[in-house]
């Protein structure tokens, strides 16, 4: 053994020596260091475990989130469909309405028309009558000579005593 | 309103009379000066002109005929009239 370079007392002692530091190592190092360990894994464990969780809650509230907003633009495309189609009615009302009342007045523009077209004609009549009957008198009075005069106003007082009698 | 009935009989004395005057002139209306015979066969035509006092009027515008007018009644015998009622009559019915 000795010609190999190994002593005996000194690996006696070194065994001696990982055995202390081994036992030393496993009752005061190892169990709280394992213990550390394990324990530092159940907190990471947990730690993931939380994460998992978190992450599925976030999921879930953008899982809801993208549900509500697909409702409300449901919603939303929905009022304003109905919108329009209100909006659409509306027009065709109004529309409809305007074009009453545009039939109304032109009728109604008619109508005055007429009635002013015979007060013209009736005015013009009754000027044209006049004009007719001023033109007879003036030529009348130039024309009628005494003796006319007088034969006209026989003839006026015979007819009118006639009338008379017959009344 | 009271009135004194003494006042209120002379007064109906005064209208009556009034009246009476205006009811025996008789105011006759020609287009040119009647003559004495013309005046005659109006009051033919007319007996109840008969003992009236006429007053005569040159009217030129009668054109021709008579308006007789004896307190309020008139009769409009002129030609001027009944141009007028032709003329009513036309407007009427045209």
């Amino acid at each position: 053994m000795e010609g190999l370079g190994i002593d005996l007392k000194l690996l006696i002692a070194q065994i001696i020596n990982f055995g202390l530091f081994f036992y030393v190592f496993k009752r005061f190092l190892a169990k709280p260091f394992v213990h550390y360990i394990d324990e530092e894994k159940q907190k990471e464990l947990e730690r993931e475990k939380s994460f998992q969780k978190a992450k599925k809650l976030e999921e879930e509230a953008l899982k809801k989130e993208q549900e509500a907003l697909t409702k409300v633009r449901k919603e939303a495309q929905e009022i304003i469909k109905e919108a329009k189609q209100i909006a659409e009615k509306l027009k065709e009302e109004v529309l409809a309405q305007a074009q009453e009342e545009v039939r109304e007045i032109k009728k109604k523009a008619q109508k005055q028309v007429e009635l002013e077209k015979e007060a013209v004609y009736a005015d013009a009549k009754e000027k044209i009558t006049k004009l007719s009957f001023f033109i007879v008198q003036n030529a009348l009075r130039e024309v009628l000579s005494d003796d006319l005069k007088k034969k006209i106003t026989e003839r006026i007082l015979k007819n009118s005593s006639k009338q008379l009698k017959l009344s | 309103m009271k009135i004194n009935p003494r006042l209120k009989e002379d007064l109906k004395k005064y209208l009556l009379r009034k009246q009476e005057e205006e009811q025996n002139k008789v105011m006759i209306r020609s287009a040119y000066k009647l003559s004495e015979e013309e005046l005659k066969s109006i009051t033919e035509f007319f007996p109840e002109l008969k003992g009236k006092e006429i007053v005569e009027v040159t009217d030129d515008s009668l054109l021709a005929g008579v308006v007789i007018q004896q307190g309020s009644k008139v009769r409009d015998l002129s030609l001027k009239s009944q141009l007028m009622s032709l003329e009513q009559r036309i407007n009427e019915i045209a």
